[in-house]
């Protein structure tokens, strides 16, 4: 339940946030959230900012060549930004995503095995790529690069066709299917 | 292509939250048919290669990477309604979990990239494919697929200060009109697109030789 009310609220607050257009309102809403979560500000700030600094200094920087400097509007925006994209961060690291969405088995059931998929898969393809760092003696080529990502696709896509089956049948012994 | 949280407004992004729902739905109810009791296996599978697909990067010279989205293939291979609600969840997954791309803009990049990608891959090869060699026919689906996503990611940022401004007209959310965030995002992927084609078909060769497709 917990989840569940983390979640309305969380979404609550989007729509605020993207439905407001004032600076002292995101300074409230960002103050109000970092309160809860002054353990991790500085984590969370870093993350933020880390996160959304390439699309808006693309926008910003264009708008001031384009624009001239209108401190209103690169204020609004860049702060708007910065408060949702906190928000989602903290948001997501209290909340079980899983649990939130539990009203719907399908969902859950689809982003619980989704999600563990990526995990195991994200982990293997970041080993691959580690190996080609460490393994490559001069600089490669693009021909290398597409040999390297054309083997790795098939290691990828054989490993998925037997994992289908193999879920499958845990799922059916589980008694997933109720049979 | 992803376009982070805060850019899209409130009468684009809920509008196409209740388009991209509703497209989902419909998808996985049509995999029910198909797939029948394994279309949770297969879709978690295929979300999770998808996802190693759009995490590869071919760096470019000058320091630059392109990213491809393995869309083509997807579709091509298994359906672009299986493509498009992996692809789906993979987005989601990253807003939502890893903080890539926002959740307000999760439909724009859903549509734009996934429904959009998928539909105009799978069509594309399948009308091409009649009057061009298969390789030629991919590679072309690859580059097309990539920039008609683009080319909605572009219209949809144009959008918002059309619709979204105040009083003194000035932007509310992502400021540019369709003059510049259309060139400025499409023109990028017209070269992201030839990496994703060339990809597409060597990937689609590799499968073919080891005899794991038949399309």
């Amino acid at each position: 339940m917990y989840d569940r009310y983390l979640l309305t609220v969380y979404i609550l607050t989007v729509f605020l946030i993207t439905s407001i257009h004032n600076i002292g309102f995101y300074l409230i809403v960002f103050l109000f959230f970092s309160i809860f979560s002054l353990k991790d500000l500085y984590r969370l700030l870093k993350k933020s900012i880390f996160s959304i600094l390439l699309f808006n200094s693309v926008v910003s920087i264009s708008y001031i060549f384009i624009n001239g400097f209108d401190k209103d509007y690169l204020l609004l925006i860049n702060l708007r930004v910065i408060v949702l994209t906190y928000i989602t961060f903290f948001i997501t690291s209290k909340i079980n995503l899983f649990k939130a969405l539990s009203f719907s088995k399908t969902l859950t059931t689809l982003l619980v095995l989704s999600y563990s998929q990526i995990l195991t898969y994200k982990k293997l393809f970041e080993e691959f790529n580690m190996a080609l760092t460490t393994r490559a003696v001069k600089e490669l080529k693009f021909s290398d690069y597409l040999n390297f990502y054309g083997k790795v696709f098939e290691f990828f896509f054989d490993k998925s066709t037997k994992n289908v089956k193999d879920i499958s049948d845990g799922m059916r012994s589980r008694g997933f299917f109720n049979d | 292509m992803h376009i982070p949280d805060g850019f899209i407004a409130p009468q684009v992004y809920i509008p196409m939250y209740i388009v991209d729902i509703g497209l989902i739905a419909y998808g996985f109810n049509k995999l029910k048919d198909n797939l029948g009791r394994e279309r949770f296996a297969t879709l978690s599978v295929l979300s999770a290669l998808s996802f190693v697909l759009m995490s590869i990067t071919f760096p470019l010279p000058g320091g630059t990477s392109v990213h491809i989205t393995g869309i083509t293939i997807l579709s091509v291979l298994l359906g672009y309604w299986v493509s498009f609600v992996c692809v789906s969840i993979v987005l989601f997954i990253q807003a939502a979990i890893f903080g890539e791309g926002g959740i307000t803009s999760f439909p724009v990049n859903s549509i734009g990239i996934a429904f959009i990608g998928s539909i105009a891959s799978y069509y594309t090869f399948n009308i091409l494919k009649r009057f061009l060699n298969q390789y030629m026919a991919l590679f072309i689906s690859g580059w097309l697929s990539l920039n008609l996503s683009a080319l909605f990611i572009g219209f949809t940022l144009g959008l918002q200060p059309i619709i979204a401004h105040d009083t003194a007209g000035k932007p509310l959310f992502f400021p540019f009109g369709f003059s510049i965030a259309v060139p400025a995002v499409v023109i990028p992927h017209l070269f992201a697109g030839i990496i994703e084609g060339i990809y597409t078909v060597f990937i689609y060769k590799v499968l073919k030789s080891k005899g794991l497709t038949d399309v």
